[in-house]
């Protein structure tokens, strides 16, 4: 019973300790960092999109069985040339990996398939595997019409379940707002 | 107690208040006014982990990564992921678990209903290196009900006690443990953890496997030293680095009080002939179990893993545990020479591996486990329960009995399992039964095949009514096959059916369940676990 209780009370003060989840915050990128590390050498062009009710509802359909954790209220995208050549597009994107929001940054290339991924900034204590190289390099190819789904074409990570399907979420939801914006 | 309870859940309800009145929470799933985080803003605590890109670097993912030692620590051993948040800092998840089972056993045929396990797991991270875990197990425990009273009668007075419960129940405390990062590649781990022996004890949640029973080797046998969930209480290392372009390099090392012969004592009222009184029965039993948790006994053991995983899709482990687990009581009279000698060791070692090819998984483990010579064992307790007389004690008062045991010794065990299995799903199901509403179902074909031995195995040694009996030593070989097919709407929920087909290999009885005489038999199993 003593035991119960000493539990018990740890529990609910460390439930009661004040918010810390800054302190499990890591930025790998910045806005201004990321495009460019993903397009080297390439000009970079930004343009914002408001999510307006519209386009939101076009996302909606494009996701079809994808539903998003995060609804952003715009979403920042890239377009990169080189040479006057377009050679990929890029775009912001938020998803919940266990309880908390990651950044993730979806390079495409110009007939939208994945190009890179990159995360940009990490929230929690765990799932931090998918920052890995070997993990993000699944994506390498996709496209919208491929399932992007664990265990199917995703191979997962022991662990770290609610973050892989984070991602791939957030990589389906990059794909159709890449299309939408510049296809 | 009750005004803890209240006080605790006034202070928890006032902290998540002010949380959320003061603080952005975090955004709920699913919720479409979730709004996100601006990446433009968030400021890390350290700014040198903010990576500038690389102008000059290729067109490659690894150009978009950070570098390996800003790597989020991975996942830790033994910890499940989801759950519900509480505040920021305490996540409540857990388990559980039900089977129906009937098989063609003769009596008592162990079939029905069997209400596994609910375990109740909580994780409190008050800081990325600081970690709280703590695993509660209700297993096969409907009830406990303690009744006590105090009559007072004209010639004297009755304190009565009485405990209620079902068969076979436990509430065990499976995890409990405090961890410090020290960096990435080095956390300290202190508590009662699990001994990373082969790679199933540490991923022993039901709602993980695509088959409603464990393994043989883990737990229905087990070759392990204690049946999965196996804890310990003690202190080690553990972490990971980076190897290569792909690989990842574990360890955990730890040094638990360990696995030790304990005794239970039994209480039997029997009624043996007709017309004539009932006994009553007391048997002490020594038997293999989890180390001691009250500061007694010492630290006697030590439990290791190494892995490496060279891709996503492979990872294999070396894993191993050494301890003495013959208690004092055991070690006998030091008058005679061979009972201080009884210091015997349990050696384990395990190799295990998963590979994933597409849809395809092959996973496996193999434990062999050495007690050293367990003759020497058998002799110190009976030196014990003799004085050193080799004579049995006498029988007890007439209407009593009394029984010293010691129970399944075997010098060495060994077994493994290997499980294969393909995912599948169509997209013309989607918005059938099984799969309107879900993201990613999913149906999964399973094949496992396992073997387990235990040579030259004594079941029982018994002092009893002034006579020592001692079971004959036989080696006991089963296998079994199990084929499986399980569907998961979601990752966490999977309801399975299977068939095992057991076979008795050598030995005179089955070893699972233990004792039973058939030489097949078959069993169909319907179960369901879920995940939170």
């Amino acid at each position: 019973m003593a035991l119960m209780r000493a539990l018990l009370a740890i529990l609910f003060l460390l439930a009661a300790a004040p918010g810390r989840a800054q302190q499990d915050t890591t930025v790998y990128m910045t806005l201004e960092q990321a495009p460019k590390s993903l397009f080297p050498g390439a000009e970079i062009e930004r343009k914002d999109v408001s999510s307006t009710h519209e386009f939101k509802e076009k996302l909606k359909a494009r996701l079809g069985r994808v539903t998003p954790t995060v609804w952003e209220p715009s979403y920042s995208t890239f377009k990169a040339t080189q040479d006057n050549k377009t050679v990929g597009y890029a775009v912001v994107v938020d998803e919940i990996g266990k309880v908390n929001p990651f950044t993730l940054i979806v390079a495409a290339t110009p007939d939208f398939r994945v190009r890179d991924v990159a995360v940009m900034v990490y929230r929690e204590p765990r799932g931090g595997e998918i920052t890995q190289k070997r993990f993000l390099a699944q994506f390498k190819g996709k496209g919208n019409r491929d399932p992007i789904l664990l265990d199917r074409d995703i191979v997962g990570i022991s662990g770290a379940t609610l973050s892989v399907i984070g991602a791939n979420r957030a990589v389906h939801k990059a794909l159709s707002v890449l299309e939408l914006v510049y296809r | 107690m009750r005004r803890l309870l209240s006080f605790c859940t006034v202070l928890f309800i006032l902290s998540w208040a002010a949380e959320h009145t003061y603080a952005q929470s975090p955004p709920a799933a699913g919720q479409s006014s979730t709004q996100p985080p601006d990446p433009s803003t968030a400021q890390p605590a350290d700014q040198s982990k903010a990576q500038p890109p690389d102008q000059n670097a290729p067109a490659d993912p690894a150009a978009a990564q950070p570098p390996d030692q800003s790597r989020p620590a991975p996942q830790t051993p033994g910890v499940r992921t989801g759950g519900v948040k509480l505040g920021d800092t305490v996540t409540v998840g857990g388990y559980g678990s039900v089977r129906y089972e009937a098989n063609t056993l003769e009596e008592p045929k162990p079939s029905g209903f069997d209400f596994r396990r609910f375990v109740l797991t909580t994780d409190a991270t008050p800081n990325d290196r600081l970690q709280a875990y703590i695993e509660i197990e209700f297993e096969r425990l409907a009830q406990i009900e303690v009744e006590r009273a105090v009559d007072r009668f004209d010639e004297g007075v009755k304190f009565a006690e009485e405990l209620e419960g079902g068969n076979g129940g436990e509430i065990s405390m499976e995890q409990m443990w405090g961890q410090f990062k020290f960096s990435d590649p080095f956390s300290v781990r202190f508590g009662m953890i699990l001994p990373p022996v082969g790679r199933f004890n540490m991923n022993h949640d039901d709602d993980r496997w695509d088959i409603p029973r464990r393994s043989l080797v883990d737990r229905n046998v087990p070759i392990l030293p204690v049946k999965a969930a196996w804890s310990e209480l003690g202190i080690g290392a553990l972490g990971s680095v980076p190897v290569g372009k792909s690989g990842q390099l574990s360890y955990q090392g730890y040094l638990v009080n360990g696995a030790v012969l304990d005794f239970t004592v039994e209480k039997v009222v029997e009624a043996e002939e007709p017309d004539e009184p009932a006994i009553i029965k007391l048997a002490s039993e020594v038997s293999l179990g989890r180390g001691p948790v009250n500061g007694e006994g010492g630290v006697r053991a030590g439990t290791w893993r190494v892995g490496y995983s060279p891709t996503l899709t492979t990872d294999f482990g070396f894993s191993g545990y050494i301890g003495g687990y013959v208690p004092e009581f055991l070690e006998g009279d030091e008058r005679t020479a061979e009972s201080r000698e009884v210091e015997e060791r349990i050696t384990s070692i395990g190799i295990d591996g998963l590979w994933k090819y597409g849809a395809f998984a092959l996973e496996g483990e193999y434990i062999h486990t050495d007690f050293g010579d367990t003759d020497r064992v058998i002799n110190g307790f009976i030196d014990s329960v003799t004085g050193s007389t080799g004579i049995a004690p006498l029988a007890g008062a007439e209407g009593t009995e009394a029984e010293f045991a010691i129970k399944d010794l075997t010098p060495s065990r060994q077994g493994f399992w290997l499980e294969g299995r393909y995912r599948f799903w169509r997209e013309k199901w989607k918005n059938n039964f099984l799969g309107k509403g879900f993201d990613n179902p999913g149906l999964i074909g399973v094949v496992r095949y396992e073997r387990v031995t235990l040579h030259d195995a004594i079941e029982e040694v018994a002092i009893e009514n002034g006579e020592i009996e001692r079971g004959d030593a036989e080696t006991l070989r089963q296998e079994r096959t199990t084929l499986g097919l399980a569907y998961r709407p979601l990752q966490s929920v999977v309801f399975s059916v299977a068939v095992e087909f057991n076979r008795r290999l050598e030995g005179s009885v089955l070893l699972f369940p233990r004792g039973f005489p058939e030489r097949r038999y078959t069993s169909i199993l319907a179960g369901m676990a879920f995940g939170f």
